[in-house]
């Protein structure tokens, strides 16, 4: 009852806010000032707020919610466990009827929706954060052509090599602090021979699982599907070239399992010890390994990360796969607790925390920094660091991966030509150019 | 004497009036009229409208949330010339050779199996042939993807024990197609076996009667009696086949996604990637634009199979 009992003040300052509400009509919260707004809201504040949060089950703001509906009681999150975009661009498309407050989408796609002006300008809370968040990150969430950002940063989403210290020691094979694909692939030989477990995951789907592993030696060359703004496609330049070319290597070498990483048949080979290494994403591990790994058949207590070998002409020693920020869009009737939230889940070290024991890599520099972050631990890496890992990952995370409206069609196209390029029956330099020439078509569709 | 009326009228008058007759029709019937209407309405504000305006929307380029832009027959020419729009109509027709020849066969062999008088346990089996129509589609599908997955499929751990496989059922494009066709006749054959069943018991079984005193053989009263009462189903199974197959969408969709490399990638599955925006901004007119381009395929590709199954008929 006390929730409900407010003081004469409080119902003078709602009343006002909504007779202001009713002056201004029922579009007038996202029409008035942000001072009207605020002070509308202000004078609402002793109200329940529902925000709904549009992301898939097992999400990192499971663990948010509590922390922040405790914090901010008359805010309740609703989580819908969905993350179909389908859905989510059927409310856009319906002029923002049933738009969800919050939503997690992928870096392709803030580009896409940022460019075409729906998402809820955040550039005030990201500038205020600005030194605490990691610049890659930031830089991925900023949208050139209106100078803002249109999604408050979330998962780094950075790639090292998982392995199990267990079969490398039976294969005799120890990491070394330096080495090369080259020699990775080597050892990955050495492996697969004496215990008959894989070291890549390498689907031969010829879709987007399939240009993953092109993706990441990218990442390390320093290239990108498209230049800074997406006006140009770069995918099938010189360092194009050299990540198929890498690619044709592991393929040939026939160390590969040929599963899609995120399915279950994937996780059964991990369950079965079928799989000694593979680089994969940070969040990989609470997703497919956690659960995959269960007993001493799958490796438990034995699972390890470390950096990405080097590729000759490389620019860092990690990549990227996934990597979802926080946005919302101009849609929503409560854009002040939608930044609340944003702010919290990914600008604060509870927050932070939360997210980080989930499994993913936050963007807020002083949580990657503390003794919260290094001492995440998990039954599958016994008492492994792993996050001291992934902090030196972060330090090599470029901007210059780019990922524009045209980079989920691209990356698929790329993976359906590169059967015929792995299996030898197209080279790789004619390969790459077909596959760029379609992209360009594809991606003139994308300029508006 | 109204008939007497309509004989004297003159040929000019003739529309006029019978237009005024028909209004006064609709005027005498308005009861029989208002208890039809909520369909024509519906169908008008959910059928008729949205395929208008899917029209328009071919003409357009639109991302399902900035303004769409006119720009004529740019969205044809653009899948047309599109090598993934060869790849799914390639698909479509092998995928028609295939499943419309087994979506009538089938159905005939067990109906004419379930229809056999001596059959026991005729309820049984009809059943267990039922019971993949409800099914679902979405859950047998993950089911498929275990039974064929490659290195720990059952499909594959089974073969191994006669020292078969691995095979890459999934992922190799010839073999890629068992799957799809597999589940798409499982989920489809209960139906169409009841059909079919329903067809044979409406034969009058005088006609096989009269047969067997006139002395006919088993093949010949298959031959100049069923076969030819059944021809009405017959037609009906290869139409609503050659209509299914071409709207083909859930099977590769829970199974393979299209892959590999776009071979088991169907039209309309293909129309959904890009019209929803599964891999990025919603290519709305190029799906449109698809989708009348498909339903061109499917009117000419159905005209000529009812075309030729008349000729045969006259002859």
């Amino acid at each position: 009852m006390t929730g409900n009992r407010y003081s004469r003040r409080q119902v003078m300052t709602t009343g006002a806010g909504l007779a202001g509400l009713l002056a201004l009509g029922p579009k007038g919260i996202a029409q008035a000032s942000p001072s009207a707004r605020s002070a509308v809201l202000r004078a609402l504040a002793q109200e329940q707020i529902t925000l709904d949060v549009f992301v898939h089950l097992n999400h990192p703001f499971d663990n948010v919610k509590p922390l922040f509906e405790e914090k901010y009681p008359n805010i309740i999150l609703n989580m819908l466990g969905n993350n179909d975009m389908a859905v989510f661009r059927a409310t856009l498309a319906a002029q923002g009827e049933g738009t969800p407050d919050i939503f997690w989408p992928e870096i392709d796609v803030v580009q896409e929706l940022g460019k075409s002006g729906v998402l809820l300008d955040v550039t005030d809370i990201v500038t205020k954060h600005k030194d605490e968040l990691a610049p890659g990150k930031m830089q991925e969430c900023y949208i050139s052509s209106t100078d803002k950002y249109a999604a408050f940063p979330g998962d780094i989403a950075t790639v090292g090599i998982y392995y199990r210290e267990d079969l490398l020691e039976q294969a005799g094979v120890t990491i070394p602090d330096e080495w090369t694909w080259d020699d990775y692939i080597e050892a990955a030989k050495e492996i697969k021979g004496k215990t008959g477990a894989a070291s890549f995951n390498l689907p031969t789907t010829g879709d987007f699982w399939t240009s993953v592993l092109w993706g990441y030696f990218l990442y390390q060359l320093g290239g990108a599907v498209t230049n800074a703004d997406g006006t140009e496609i770069t995918l099938d330049d010189d360092k194009g070239i050299v990540a198929m070319e890498m690619v044709k290597k592991v393929y040939d070498a026939d160390i590969s399992i040929d599963e899609v990483p995120v399915e279950e048949n994937f996780f059964a080979a991990i369950a079965a010890g079928q799989v000694a290494a593979c680089p994969l994403p940070v969040w990989f591990r609470n997703f497919g390994i956690e659960p995959s790994v269960t007993d001493e058949q799958s490796g438990q207590g034995y699972w390890r990360v470390t950096l990405l070998p080097t590729i000759d002409g490389g620019v860092s020693r990690t990549a990227n796969f996934g990597g979802a920020a926080i946005a919302s869009t101009n849609y929503t009737q409560h854009p002040d607790e939608v930044k609340l939230f944003m702010e919290f889940a990914l600008g604060t070290m509870e927050g932070a925390t939360a997210c980080g024991e989930w499994g993913i890599l936050p963007p807020y520099l002083p949580y990657l920094q503390s003794e919260a972050w290094s001492s995440v631990r998990s039954p599958a890496f016994g008492d492994f660091a792993f996050n001291d890992v992934w902090t030196q990952a972060v330090e090599q995370y470029v901007g210059t991966w780019y990922k524009q409206p045209v980079f989920g069609e691209a990356m698929i196209e790329v993976g359906a030509a590169m059967i015929p390029m792995l299996n030898g029956e197209v080279d790789i330099p004619t390969g790459m150019r077909e596959v760029g020439d379609r992209i360009r078509e594809l991606n003139k569709r994308y300029q508006g | 004497m109204e008939h007497v009326e309509r004989l004297q009228v003159s040929p000019i008058e003739r529309p006029r009036r019978r237009s005024r007759g028909r209004l006064a029709e609709i005027a005498r019937h308005w009861p029989e009229y208002l208890c039809i209407a909520p369909f024509f309405v519906i169908f008008a504000v959910f059928f008729a409208y949205p395929i208008g305006w899917a029209f328009v929307l071919s003409f357009q380029r639109w991302d399902g949330i900035t303004e769409a832009r006119w720009v004529g027959l740019d969205n044809y020419r653009f899948v047309l010339n599109d090598p993934v729009t060869h790849r799914v109509f390639t698909n479509i027709i092998r995928y028609l050779l295939i499943l419309v020849p087994l979506g009538v066969f089938l159905p005939l062999a067990f109906g004419a199996i379930l229809n056999l008088p001596f059959l026991r346990f005729r309820g049984v089996f009809r059943t267990i042939l039922f019971i993949p129509v409800v099914t679902s589609l979405v859950v047998v599908g993950i089911v498929w993807r275990l039974l064929f997955g490659t290195a720990n499929g059952w499909l594959n751990g089974l073969l191994a024990h006669v020292g078969l496989g691995p095979y890459n059922w999934l992922k190799d494009p010839a073999l890629a197609q068992i799957p799809i066709v597999s589940l798409t006749i499982w989920g489809t054959v209960g139906f169409s076996t009841l059909i079919v069943l329903g067809g044979l018991q409406a034969i009058d079984q005088d006609l096989y009667d009269s047969a067997r005193v006139d002395g006919a053989s088993g093949w010949q009263t298959f031959w100049h009696i069923t076969l030819p009462l059944m021809r009405p189903v017959i037609v009906f199974l290869l139409i609503t086949s050659t209509i299914g197959v071409i709207t083909l969408f859930s099977q590769p969709y829970v199974v393979t996604r299209g892959g590999p490399a776009n071979h088991t990638l169907t039209p309309l599955l293909h129309i959904y990637n890009i019209g929803i925006g599964t891999s990025g901004a919603p290519r709305i007119g190029d799906a449109t634009a698809l989708s009348f381009l498909l339903t061109a395929f499917m009117l000419v590709v159905v005209f000529a199979q009812l075309w030729l199954v008349r000729r045969r008929g006259e002859e």
